[in-house]
């Protein structure tokens, strides 16, 4: 590579100087200039120029796989973070919702890899995204570019394997400036608890009084032990024990209670956002610029939760001769997220056996009231005769006594040259250091619940004087975490574009160097005594011995936490990519990249593998012979290439931990973790792309069809590995997948005057399959079937699967679950539960199969209205219910408890099991894996509609100007399942957001 | 379209400027290019120490869990499945009843007997193994200074770590030594390097010999004799070492001259009179044991068919031992149904299979009496019982014995290396030699035996090894 750039470089030398008498040289970005495919039409249509963040180029001419999505359709959706701008956009692009998104949240093209990580690389303008995505203001991005083949993204190489988005800014492109101004405002209503199920206040009171007579509070009884007379009991409990002769009526007034009221009405709230943005675009003769300024502020529903953050950006070029271009780039974000010490519907939260149905948070004068989730009430009225701290947990109190915050400070500066070496010829050099401030603090105040509970559980008291040590000092616990990413990234590269005899040549070339650092340092401390008005901390807390507890009979150390860690990734770079045009019809293009890291030590690197691509393209309507007067358009394309992925699951060397004493000496010693791997490498992404683009009637219908098939190699995984290696299991670069999938592209517009039509579909067909994986498959099927989104390679079914046990319904004397075992009706729940994968049934995928979304857009006049579907089909998701044992054990059970089985007849028109007492947790895991669980998550949604309104007024003050109403997220119009949402699988069900927009372009 | 770099035609205001940018490309391109193994040597974690240096190959190799079996964690550079096959002890039926399956196919010298367990007897020497082959391929790839000290007390450690892991390795999973049986493919497959993609196969028994002898005789001369501990090698452990080597290959003269050069080093016994038969380890000061050379214990998992848990005493063994003889009282302990062991000198449950002058003055009697110089053999043997007898209560022996010689030092070899996986290995040299011993193992009524030299002295590869390499011979059985 090294002597090729030389030899480039001689060549640039010399033949610059016989360019200089070249007449014609192209100011500034060629992104302006019209292209020749965009006149040749009669209808002037604005040519979508795709970036692959190190060209840009036409999308006529490409081989690959790009998708062009311009900045009226970024602004289609008013949230306020760049990838929930994207949803429904582009065809290939996976946005998992609900329990999906446990899995991967945002995919394209499927997940092609086992251990790495599947989120598709975030390009803006030159470089990679090493930040936190949600520091992009939406309000900077001119247009992105999607890159899903191998062709596309093969020039990003070893990062390429999930696909890259590249976004490109705004750009100054006229000459007078052009300024735009938008508001947009958000409101959102607060989400519907009811969507949990639970089960109500009065069966859990009943249950509870059943349990009590089984003998199941026996122990809260006794008080011969301090956790005896801790440990907290239901509220009905501790009534029954003490006893009142008014009882029944007060086990009355607990059953009419009902907690979601309380955290309906004050711990959630309505949530809204406003988010402002200018920016002022334009361009002289020799200097370009465009200056963005962004603020945007949420408040989250959860009443203490909120977020704002402010982005600053400047680019500017300079053209400083004929040949000679610069550009700057600075970028400034600060990101402010606040979470407080709302727990909202997290009931586990609550205490040690969570949140009761009929506990009362606020009590009618709007106080907060205690919950004794932690210790029962007796017991915190007499430890320590009343010389503690207020011991009361008040979970409506804490909203404002803990907060959570991380503030981020995000700098980026980016410089680049361009030298126009002769007419066609470029040279760039670019260089871009970001600097990513991450700072965390966790503060628990001085009247915290978790500050009181730290100090009273260790405080000394002595019994005779009532005299109080405090070994957890006095005042708030502040916990921090500060992360610092440094990223350094240059590049040298040379750029080629010419055209001979009128275009019937058109070549396109660069080729370059590539060097990237990114190290991240962490750090972080626990300070107790902390007052944050003086800011003083107390630093003499003894972490070293242990003390009594007041809590139980046992000793405890005060936490300290503290950490250091520093992660470096190395990469270098170098890479080539060419294409040439043949008389506007036949393209051919190819890339090759070889990447070096850190992560793959000497032995690798220098054997290195190039990640290729290799394309081409027909544009067939341009042939003479072609004369289909309805097909204006018709382009063949095929693709074939590697990219490639990184995991840090295994290591090229030993990687050993230190110990300070050995078993039976006192020597330092290392035991070693992880053996090395000489022969590990990036995972690989054989693609292969065929296309097929063609516009009918005038460009009235416009399509794209895509098929793709991706077979992932090298993947990094577990295997069984010879123990005479000294391991038994290690990673290592052997497993293989496939991704099959179309994605469809069909646009329709009229070309009527009044009124205007435009409509788009885009449809994805997207499955996977493991298609190597060694590891043995563990003779438990339980274990791949309870999580429905972990990781369990199987060979032969996608990566994410759910299996279940096929259900019989129940038992008529019993009703205990049944389910069919080898062709056995089965109550053997161990035996079940111990049986193979192989006798359980397969039900499908977890992640869509088919997903897409029909766009509308109508206009008349100023008017426009717009109206997305968006559709997920083909993938299952399990519903919750009754879970036995948790319904003992916790304080809170499942809704389906009211629709238990009880007495027999009742299997006709249940499948929740009866509930018994004690539980066999074994029942309670085939009941909740049993098929009749598991349903078809299809669906039809309403996703975006927005009615809006421009004056166009050339003359006045503005150019345009834009007000809207939006509806995001509406509402399913139909789903497979007949009450249950996908999106809300039992967790609180969120409704549409609404936004009032404004825009002026001055 | 265009030039050519030939025709180029410069001015020289023009060449001044592009050399500047050439300059300055170049400088770029040579930043980097320079200091480019540096940069992609970095760490990806900055906790994650990838061992470099001398200290950090020390660090490894007193690693005592992994390396030595220290921890009572069941590790240990020697298989237990030879003191397993051998005639030390018997399992009453209760105990059988309790074993593993796969344990009870070991006790009963099963045609096939893996089952579903792991056979730590492989796994962990082999690890073991492997940690020395770290420090080994750590020392060969940098730049050290080879003639120092601590380079050449880390190279002949992990040197004779690698060969004293291999030859316990061999006396299990290998057909014994025998000269006319070297080429034959049923070595070990011999691990040198710490890559887990190093393509392994079985080499021939000569082979197995020659790497194992080869890494002594290079780590003698590398070694000191003042090791700071004892799980440390030392040049008295490699020649113990080699004396063991030499017997096994039944070369008794080199046997004898390594056992001299060893004792020479390291000569001290313990008298069994300053310990207390009531502890429930008497050997616990392992510290103060002067006998322990090199300290490493028996892979042998919980609930093998050896421990304690499981395991009686052979009655004709224990009843061999006499009533002065202190041995009696300190090696075992008296259970309902028999006697168990509890005289290892890792001074507790996990059985001691290191090297200690006990064991070098018993072999070098055997060589010497095998040499015919009886009053010389006479004179090791009774010099180490004095030591394991009631002080003044014992009475040497000589050359009027009723026994062979030979015969005699070999019964008081089994007794004093009880448990230390040397019973096995000597089981197989002397029945290459015709003394015809044939062990008998009975539970519930059924008998099954050893026959001398039967295929079964060899354990078979594990068959999840073999499974890896589907080529690789499995011992005949």
């Amino acid at each position: 590579m090294k002597k090729l750039l030389t030899t480039l470089l001689i060549v640039y030398s010399c033949s610059s100087l016989h360019a200089s008498a070249a007449k014609k040289i192209r100011l500034l970005d060629t992104l302006s200039v019209p292209t020749q495919d965009s006149i040749r039409r009669d209808t002037l249509i604005e040519v979508e120029i795709v970036s692959t963040g190190y060209q840009r180029l036409p999308r006529e001419r490409a081989t690959g796989s790009f998708d062009f999505i311009n900045q009226e359709l970024i602004e289609r959706n008013p949230a306020t973070d760049f990838l929930s701008r994207l949803e429904n956009l582009s065809p290939g692009m996976l946005f998992n919702k609900g329990d999906a998104s446990r899995s991967d949240p945002f995919l394209i093209r499927g997940r092609s890899t086992i251990t790495a990580d599947a989120q598709p690389l975030i390009v803006i303008d030159n470089f990679p995204y090493d930040g936190d995505i949600s520091n992009i203001d939406p309000n900077i991005i001119g247009s992105v570019s999607v890159l899903k083949d191998a062709a596309a993204a093969s020039i990003w190489g070893a990062r390429a394997g999930n696909g890259v988005v590249v976004i490109t800014t705004k750009r100054g492109l006229q000459r007078k400036p052009t300024i735009e101004v938008s508001s947009i405002y958000t409101v959102q209503p607060k989400p519907d608890l009811n969507n949990v199920s639970w089960m109500s206040a009065s069966d859990r009171v009943d249950w509870e009084l059943f349990l009590y007579e089984r003998g199941y509070y026996d122990v809260a009884k006794m008080s011969n032990t301090i956790t005896a007379r801790a440990n907290p009991i239901p509220e009905s409990i501790e009534l029954v024990l003490s006893g009142p002769p008014d009882l029944d009526k007060r086990l009355d007034a607990l059953r009419n209670q009902n907690v979601k009221e309380d955290l309906s009405n004050h711990f959630y709230r309505n949530a809204s956002s406003h988010q402002h943005g200018i920016s002022v675009l334009g361009r002289s003769e020799n200097y370009q610029y465009a200056f963005s300024a962004g603020y945007a502020a949420e408040q989250y529903d959860l009443v203490g939760n909120s977020n704002d953050r402010v982005a600053l950006r400047s680019a500017n070029e300079y053209q400083v001769n004929e040949r000679l271009k610069l550009d700057a780039v600075i970028s400034v974000v600060m990101n402010n997220t606040t979470h407080s010490g709302n727990n909202g519907l997290n009931m586990i939260n609550y205490g040690r056996f969570g949140l009761s149905p009929y506990a009362s948070l606020v009590n009618s004068n709007r106080e907060a009231a205690p919950y004794y989730g932690n210790y029962r009430k007796a017991f915190l009225d007499t430890v320590g005769q009343a010389n503690h701290l207020d011991w009361l947990y008040r979970p409506y109190d804490e909203i404002n006594l803990s907060t959570n915050k991380v503030d981020t400070r995000d700098y980026l500066i980016g410089t680049g040259v361009t030298y126009t070496v002769m007419n066609g010829l470029t040279a760039h050099l670019n260089y871009q250091y970001q600097q990513q401030l991450s700072i965390a603090a966790s503060h628990n105040s001085a009247d915290s619940y978790y500050a009181r509970n730290e100090i009273n559980r260790f405080a000394q008291i002595n019994p005779q004087t009532g005299s109080v040590i405090y070994p957890v000092p006095l005042g708030g616990i502040l916990s921090t975490r500060n992360e610092t990413l440094q990223g350094h990234q240059g590049r040298g590269q040379l750029v080629y574009e010419n055209d001979w005899s009128g275009g019937m040549h058109i070549i396109n070339a660069i080729a370059g160097y590539e060097i990237r650092s990114k190290v991240t340092d962490r750090n972080s401390s626990m300070y107790y005594g902390y007052n944050e008005k003086i800011s003083v901390v107390n630093n003499r807390v003894d972490h070293q011995n242990y003390y009594p507890l007041s809590t139980s009979a046992g000793t405890d150390r005060i936490i300290n936490s503290q950490g250091l860690s520093k992660f470096t990734d190395h990469f270098l770079s170098s890479f080539a990519n060419a294409s040439y045009m043949y008389r506007n019809k036949y393209t051919v293009s190819t890339s090759i990249r070889k990447d070096e890291a850190n992560l793959f030590g000497v032995a690798f690197n220098r054997k290195g593998t190039p990640l290729w691509s290799v394309g081409s393209a027909w544009i067939i309507s341009n042939e003479s012979f072609f004369r289909v007067p309805s097909i204006d358009f018709l382009k063949l394309r095929a693709t074939y290439g590697l990219n490639g992925n990184v995991s840090r699951m295994a290591s090229a060397y030993t990687i050993a931990r230190f110990d300070a004493t050995g078993f039976i000496h006192s020597l330092q010693n290392a035991s070693i973790m992880t053996p090395p791997n000489e022969s590990l490498r990036w995972e690989r992404v054989k693609m292969l792309n065929l296309g097929l683009d063609f516009s009918l009637k005038h460009q009235r219908v416009s399509a794209s069809i895509e098929f793709y098939r991706k077979n992932a190699v090298d993947l990094l995984a577990e295997v069984p590995v010879d123990p005479t290696l000294a391991f038994t299991v290690a990673y290592a670069n052997v497993a293989s997948m496939q991704n099959t999938g179309v994605d469809i592209e069909v646009g329709y517009r009229s070309l009527s005057s009044a009124v205007n039509w435009n409509t788009s579909l885009i449809y994805s067909y997207s499955t996977n399959k493991v298609t190597r994986y060694l590891m043995p498959e563990s003779n438990r099927g339980y274990i791949y079937a309870n999580s429905l989104y972990g990781i369990n390679p199987v060979v032969g079914k996608p990566l994410y699967s759910a299996y279940a046990y096929q259900w019989e319904g129940l038992d008529a004397q019993t009703g205990d679950p049944l389910v069919v075992m080898n062709d056995v009706i089965s109550k053997d729940y161990l035996g079940v539960y111990n049986a193979p994968l192989g006798d359980m049934k397969y039900l499908g995928a977890t992640q869509p199969i088919h997903f897409g979304a029909i766009r509308n857009d109508l206009s008349y006049k100023g008017f426009k209205l717009f109206v997305d579907i968006s559709f997920k089909l083909g993938h299952i998701f399990r519903t919750e219910s009754l879970e036995n044992g948790l319904l003992i054990s916790q304080w809170y059970g499942h809704g389906d408890y009211a629709r238990r089985w009880q007495n027999p007849g009742d299997e006709m028109n249940t499948f929740v099991p009866s509930v018994v007492y004690p539980a066999n947790t074994h029942r309670d895991r085939i009941y909740k894996l049993s098929s009749v669980h598991y349903h078809r998550a299809d669906m039809f949604r309403l996703e975006n509609v927005r009615l809006s309104y421009t004056i166009k007024n050339k003359g006045r003050a503005f150019r345009h100007a834009t007000i809207y109403v939006h509806g995001n997220n509406l509402m399913p119009i139909w789903k497979s399942h007949e009450s249950i949402d996908p999106y809300y699988n039992n967790t609180p069900r969120e409704f549409g957001r609404f936004s009032l927009g404004l825009q002026f372009h001055l | 379209m265009a030039g050519f770099p030939w025709d180029c035609n410069f001015t020289s205001k023009k060449m001044k400027k592009m050399k500047k940018v050439i300059i300055y490309i170049v400088a770029f391109i040579c930043t980097y290019g320079c200091s480019k193994s540096e940069f992609l040597n970095q760490k990806p974690n900055q906790s994650d120490v990838v061992p470099q240096s001398l200290t950090d190959y020390r660090a490894i190799l007193d690693q005592d869990r992994d390396v030595n079996g220290m921890g009572g964690t069941g590790r240990g550079p020697v298989p237990g499945l030879g003191e397993i096959g051998a005639d030390n002890y018997y399992i009453p039926d209760a105990n059988f009843r309790n074993l593993r399956p796969q344990h009870q196919n070991y006790y009963r010298w099963d045609e096939k007997v893996y089952l579903d367990y792991p056979v730590f007897s492989w796994n962990w020497p082999y690890l073991t193994v492997f940690y020395a082959n770290v420090v080994l391929s750590g020392l060969e790839s940098s730049d050290f200074d080879s003639d120092s000290q601590e380079y050449r007390e880390l190279l002949g450690e992990a040197l004779f770590t690698r060969a004293h892991a291999f030859y316990h390795l061999a006396q299990v999973f290998v057909p014994p030594f025998d000269d006319n049986n070297l080429d034959l493919p049923l070595g070990l497959p011999l691990r040198l390097s710490a890559d887990i993609n190093e393509d392994l196969k079985r080499s021939t028994i000569g082979e197995t010999y020659a790497r194992i002898e080869d890494d002594l005789l290079r780590a003698k001369n590398l070694l000191s004799s003042e090791p700071l501990v004892k799980t440390r090698a030392s040049k008295q452990a490699v020649y113990g070492q080699l004396a063991r080597l030499y017997l096994t290959k039944r070369n008794y003269e080199s046997a004898l001259a390594y056992a001299d050069s060893c004792l020479y080093i390291q000569n001290e016994l313990l008298d069994y009179n300053s310990l207390n038969a009531d502890d429930r380890f008497p050997f616990s000061d392992i510290e103060n044991n002067p006998e322990i050379i090199y300290l490493c214990n028996m892979a042998t998992p919980t609930g093998s068919p050896i421990s304690s848990q499981h395991a009686r005493i052979n009655s004709d063994l224990y009843e061999s031992f006499m009533e002065l003889d202190l041995r009696k009282k300190l090696f075992f302990q008296s259970v309902v149904d028999g006697y168990t062991f509890k005289g290892s000198y890792s001074g507790n449950l996990p059985h001691f299979a290191g090297i200690a002058t006990d064991e070098v003055y018993l072999l070098k009697a055997e060589c010497l009496a095998r040499k015919g110089d009886t009053i010389a053999a006479l004179d090791e043997l009774n010099y180490l019982l004095s030591t394991r007898w009631h002080r003044d209560e014992f009475v040497p022996f000589n050359t009027n014995h009723d026994l062979p010689i030979l015969d005699l030092i070999l019964a008081e070899r089994q007794k004093q290396l009880i448990f230390r996986g040397q019973r096995w290995i000597d089981l197989r040299r002397l029945n290459q030699e015709n003394f015809q011993i044939t062990l008998k193992r009975e539970m519930d009524g059924q008998e099954y035996f050893l026959l001398p030299n039967d295929n079964k002295y060899t354990w078979p590869i594990p068959d999840d090894v073999i499974s890896f390499y589907p080529s690789m011979p499995q011992n005949p059985r």
